[in-house]
């Protein structure tokens, strides 16, 4: 690696102010499973690291039910993975970070960090994008809250500006009878990049049965995740039944646009994610049944 | 003679004697070693997969502070080397041209890492690129891009004959042909390769090698470096991992050496991990096909097979690997009519090297799944089918191959058994899911393929102490297959001593008689029967003494924990300790055997293939069954059942390991899911989240029965276990997917797409058909 | 740039060290320590051979920098057991034949530690998830599993 200036700021408005002064080339530090392996490999060269790890105000997770979710960046996979409220109440973003790399990389990796470097094969942003997520940014002149869906320019690309930092995730209240899912493929059971990842999420109308919301988004079939919107446009509206969410699985698998690379070609990637879509939507469907709140 | 109800040790399960050290991590790897001094060595690998080189600037990495030596091809002897002399085309750096990308071109010994990396960045290589070719049968074509002299691009032609083919296949009752493709594939020893060269003011060399044949290593870096052998000790150092790919000598070895010379002081040189997937030296990509001819009855009686194989852009063991894979299509199932026709052919990607099974694995997942299609055409079991054609013990094959023991017909019945396979093959589909079977034979001795006519020998020499206890000096290697505690163990059976007793110093040089190394699946075969020679005369000599204190005749002499004695209630008996101490002490004679195994039962085959090419033959049938997502093609593999005629299991634990772990890694990482991707002669998948070895999570139940046939020749009855590990299990889960789902997948490795590929044919097809 | 200094607990003992900001907590340990029993296999958080457990926590540390680690407690393999005195994982992996090659050994017996100091009574799923990040080439992972299942009864 390139050598570089090292800071580890014990709070937030240190912080803040470090990434304004090395604004110029500068990276933040969360679990450094993506970026030192960047920097390892000559993809980042930053001539100065902020390490955030040591502000404990940037690693919790709250919840009402009035307000919803807030959660800090520097949660890592596992902790998010394992948490009963998570576990229980957004289950597609437990999925999402269970699935994520390995054990170790769970434990080292972040979901601020996993937002933030911008894949389009990243695992948690789906769910977060499915469950409406906010991003708060700071920076020393501004504070702004960005829907995350908004958040992504392309491929390791992000609307995080000089000097700001990421710094909660508001997931808003849950809706009754909603329900999501995430489902990853990949060939091994393990130390995957997805080949393609889909999150789904139904809010239903349990009197009429019908579907008020979905969210449909896709990972590593676009250069930045995506929003299936002529998909979940086909179900909103609509009775759950087989026909309407094969539907909405083969217009989603049109929105796609996939590239051939080493992990699999584009065809079989947009096959997959009608496959794929049709199955969480389908396992969405059924915890928003299931489910009173 | 000892009688195996009588055994004291071996067919015990042992734990590895060197377990524990390895378990607190106080077993020192090669880049666990410091050495006073000692600099970083790093390689200027080429960018490009073919190209001139005009000029080589390395000024301003020389002027770098902290660098202690640059080197090209001129600070060399610019000798080249191979494993088989007549095929030496390889240089540690080239000089006049780089063939592939990954090439070693220059490098730097530096006080660190981060010196000798910012070294390697400052030397200019200014290239003029060449026209370059990627595949084989292109590279075949008039008008080729020129890698070598050879025309064409074609290394090696070979033919082989045996019986009459055309009178075989025109007395076929059912022909199948296929055309199957085995991909290249990276050994991905967790280890990294790597070596530390240390060359001395006395002008000797000493390295520290993850070597699998020390003494061969010893042999190479004499040629190529321009120093007499006794002026180079090699200790084989412990590897993390082999699996061929370190069999004979690494441009690494020699590179290390001449930075140590250059610099005077140690050098250690580790590859990155990227660099083991540059320029490993893989499996042999193939493109194999292949024809059967068969009775009705299911009886093979002829075969006949071409194959194209991609060298890559050097010579190293390709015209062995392909004349071993040859050897196959005569030596499974005795095929009596039988012609081979092969072409190594040079192209400008990674080269190829020895792999766990050296050409088999991949002759095999043709041979093996294209025999399922023969017996679902006679509509025949494919055990029943494989039962038919079962090897026999003490027969000959058409080429010349003299099997002994044989329990191949054993090892069918017995996974054919424990799997329920009868109520299982062809019942589940509605599940997506299927089993399937696949069998091999492979040599269990090791051959006499390389370095010269009669080559593959084996020695040891054991020493007893005075103290009664014993070392074993052997010129084996141990590459964390067990060698040293299966050496010890024959030792110390054959010695009448405890296994704690036995001391085992393996893979030294200057210490260690010579052996061929480990490779062939033939060190408990070949060392351990030199093993038993070397105990042997030191029994002789122990005997001499014991008979004459016991005042009984050395011919009615037993020994058994550590004692000698005449008859079983030991009412004269002396020690093995007191024995050892008089012959030292009162004698002058330190007792001290020598064994050499020269493997007197097999041959080097003739041009032509033809020749006993093993002492010993090793079996095997393996059960895979599997469940299938059929609108992913994601294979999940659910059990694994192994039978392996090993003669004897001499460490049961260790055998058990060898199979289950060949299995669950290389043999399901080799079916499913690794594919070494070139584009442009690059490897593009250079680390392991895109290059996929199988994790924990991927681990299938997997259980191994031994067959114990109790070889004549080989130790205690044992052969070779290492390779037959993994050589069936790619063909087993081929054509368990086929029993699921109805599709065959001929190229490797079955990946989802590929799956979903054939289903939507078949669909296709059938559609097709029904108008 | 100058080395900075950083004091670290590393099997309960302290060091102290001059480092880059750039050296890992890996070549920490490894140089500057001389405690290889912690392995390089990848360099970059896939094979899990650099496993350690750091602040508790069981992470690659070929991802961590070593002045990240300033304060902080590691346990690396030696710091699990010796000689005479060997932890039940590692009785239990040298008795059912879960080491070969032996190079993954130390990363997987760190995983398995962190497993049993989190979870006592593991089911085989457990134990595959936690080793999820250890790679095999050997194959040993049949092997491994007996080894912790046999381990988590004592």
């Amino acid at each position: 690696m390139k050598e570089f200036q090292y800071f580890k700021p014990e709070n937030l408005s240190e912080a803040i102010s470090l990434s304004a002064e090395f604004v110029s080339n500068y990276a933040l530090l969360a679990g450094g499973t993506d970026l030192i392996v960047q920097m390892k490999r000559g993809i980042k060269s930053p001539s100065c690291l902020i390490n955030l790890k040591g502000i404990s105000e940037l690693n919790y997770i709250n919840f009402n039910r009035g307000e919803g979710l807030s959660i800090g960046p520097l949660i890592t996979h596992n902790a998010l993975g394992k948490h009963p409220i998570i576990l229980e109440k957004y289950p597609l973003l437990a999925e999402a970070a269970q699935s994520i790399g390995t054990y170790q990389i769970r434990e080292q990796g972040t979901i601020g960090g996993n937002i933030c470097n911008g894949s389009p094969a990243a695992d948690t942003i789906p769910s977060l994008m499915c469950l409406g997520a906010k991003l708060k940014l700071q920076s020393s002149g501004k504070n702004t809250v960005t829907a995350v869906e908004d958040f992504f320019e392309g491929p390791q690309k992000t609307k995080l500006g000089p000097g700001e930092i990421l710094t909660e995730i508001q997931i808003p209240p849950l809706v009754p009878n909603t329900g999501g899912e995430y489902m990853k493929l990949g060939v091994r059971r393990a130390l995957e990049i997805a080949i393609v990842g889909v999150a789904a999420l139904i809010a239903l109308d349990k009197a009429k049965q019908t579907c008020l919301r979905a969210k449909i988004v896709l990972a590593s079939v676009a250069p930045i995740p995506l929003p299936c919107r002529k998909a979940e446009a086909v179900l909103v509206g609509e009775k759950m039944e087989a026909k309407i969410i094969d539907q909405a699985a083969h217009v989603a698998q049109e929105e796609a646009i996939p590239i051939t690379d080493v992990r699999g070609t584009a065809e079989y990637r947009r096959e997959m994610v009608y496959i794929l879509t049709k199955r969480a939507l389908n396992q969405a469907l059924k915890r928003a049944i299931e489910r009173d709140i | 003679m000892i009688m195996e109800e009588d055994y004291v040790v071996v067919g015990k399960k042992v734990p590895r004697l060197d377990a524990m050290d390895k378990a607190t991590g106080g077993l020192k790897f090669v880049s666990d070693l410091f050495l006073p001094g000692i600099l970083v060595g790093k390689v200027l690998r080429s960018p490009l997969a073919h190209a001139k080189i005009l000029h080589i600037d390395r000024s301003r990495a020389e002027r770098l502070p902290g660098v202690k030596a640059v080197i090209t091809a001129n600070d060399t002897p610019r000798r080249k080397f191979c494993m088989n002399p007549a095929w030496k085309n390889n240089m540690i750096l080239q000089d006049e041209k780089v063939r592939y990308v990954g090439d070693q071109v220059a490098a730097v010994a530096a006080i660190d890492d981060d010196t000798a990396l910012e070294a390697i960045s400052l030397i200019r290589v200014d290239y003029e690129p060449l026209p370059a070719v990627f595949d084989p049968e292109e590279a075949m074509q008039p008008g080729a891009p020129q890698i070598h002299l050879e025309e064409n691009n074609i290394a090696l032609h070979g033919v082989r004959n045996f019986g009459d083919v055309d009178k075989g296949f025109h007395e076929a009752d059912y022909i199948c042909e296929g055309t199957y493709y085995s991909p290249p594939v990276a050994h991905c020893c967790i280890e990294p390769r790597g070596c530390i060269a240390a060359y001395d003011s006395r002008g000797k060399l000493t390295v520290w090698a993850t070597t699998q044949t020390s003494h061969a290593l010893r042999e190479e870096l004499s040629e190529v470096l321009g120093i007499s052998q006794n002026k180079i000790s090699v200790f084989q150092a412990p590897m993390g991992g082999a699996f061929g790919s370190r069999l004979g000598m690494d441009p690494i070895d020699g590179i290390a050496a001449i930075l140590s010379m250059k610099s005077h002081r140690p050098v250690k040189l580790i590859n990155t991990r990227e660099e083991e997937f540059l320029s490993s030296r893989i499996r042999y990509p193939m493109k194999i096909w292949i024809k059967s001819g068969a009775k009705k009855n299911g009886r093979l009686i002829a075969r006949e097979i071409k194959v194209i194989t991609d060298n890559g852009a050097y010579n190293h063991e390709g015209g062995y690997v392909i004349g071993n894979a040859a050897s196959k299509l005569a030596q499974l199932y005795a095929v009596p009519n039988m012609r081979y026709e092969g072409f190594l052919v040079y192209t400008n990607n990674v080269y190829g090297g020895a792999f766990r099974g050296y050409g088999n694995p991949q002759i095999t997942y043709a041979m093996e799944t294209q025999l399922d299609q023969i017996a679902e055409a006679l509509n025949m079991d494919p055990a029943e089918i494989r039962l038919l054609n079962a090897n026999q013990p003490y027969s000959m094959t058409a080429s010349g191959c003299k099997i002994t023991s044989c329990g191949l017909a054993e090892c069918i019945n017995k996974v054919v058994e424990v799997s329920n396979w009868k109520l299982k093959r062809g019942k589940q589909s509605s599940k997506g899911r299927g089993i399937g079977i696949a069998c091999m034979m492979h040599g269990g001795s090791g051959v006499k393929f390389f370095w010269g006519k009669d080559c593959n020998f084996s020695s040891a020499i054991i020493k007893i102490n005075t103290d009664g206890s014993v070392d074993l000096l052997t010129g084996s290697a141990e590459l964390g297959q067990g060698s040293n505690t299966t050496l010890a163990m024959i030792a110390a059976e054959e010695l009448g001593v405890s296994l704690s007793a036995v001391n085992v110093v393996n893979g030294d040089t200057d210490t260690t008689p010579a052996c061929g190394g480990a490779w062939g699946s033939r060190q408990t075969f070949t060392a351990g029967n030199a093993v038993r020679l070397a105990a042997g005369e030191a029994k002789k000599q122990i005997f001499e003494v014991a008979s004459e204190l016991l005042g009984v005749l050395a011919k009615d002499l037993k020994i058994r924990d550590g004692e000698i004695f005449v008859s079983e209630n030991r009412t004269k008996y002396i020690t093995v300790e007191q024995a050892a101490a008089e012959s030292w002490r009162n004698r002058g004679q330190p007792i001290i055997g020598k064994g050499v195994n020269k493997d007197p039962w097999s041959v080097q085959p003739d041009n032509m293939g033809y020749g006993n090419v093993s002492s010993a033959y090793a079996f095997a049938a393996q059960v895979a069954e599997v469940e299938i997502d059929v609108e992913t093609g994601v294979v999940n593999v659910l059990n694994f059942w192994c039978g392996h005629d090993v003669g004897m299991a001499i460490n049961p634990l260790g055998a058990e390991c060898q199979i289950e772990g060949g299995v669950i890694s290389i043999g399901l990482g080799y079916a499913l899911m690794e594919n070494l991707i070139l584009h442009g002669g690059k490897v593009q998948n250079t680390n392991f989240a895109d290059y996929k070895i199988p994790t924990m999570l991927d681990s299938c139940h997997t259980e191994t029965y031994f067959i114990e046939t109790l070889d004549e020749h080989g130790p205690f009855g044992a052969k070779g276990v290492g390779e037959p590990a993994m050589i069936p299990s790619a063909a087993a889960i081929s054509n368990a997917i086929y029993d699921a789902i109805g599709v065959r997948v001929n190229a490797l490795p079955i990946t989802p797409e590929k799956i979903l590929q054939t289903l939507s044919e078949k669909k296709k097809r059938l559609s097709n058909a029904g108008g | 740039m100058a080395k900075v200094p950083i004091t670290i607990e590393v099997n309960g003992e302290s060091y102290e060290g001059l480092v880059k900001n750039s050296t890992t907590l890996l070549d920490f340990i490894r140089q500057n320590l001389f405690l290889t029993g912690t392995k390089k296999g990848c360099d970059t958080g896939e094979c899990g051979a650099c496993t350690v457990i750091l602040d508790g926590k069981v992470v690659n540390s070929c991802l961590v920098l070593a002045v990240d680690t300033n304060g902080s407690r590691v346990t690396t393999i030696e710091g699990i057991g010796q000689g005479q005195y060997p932890h039940p994982l590692q009785t239990a992996f040298v008795r059912h034949g879960a080491i070969q090659c032996g190079y993954c050994t130390p990363g997987m017996l760190m995983s398995s530690k962190a497993l049993l100091d989190r979870n006592p009574n593991p089911s085989e799923t457990d134990i595959k998830i936690a080793l999820s990040g250890n790679l095999c080439r050997c194959g040993s992972y049949l092997k491994i599993i007996e080894a912790i299942k046999s381990a988590s009864k004592k």
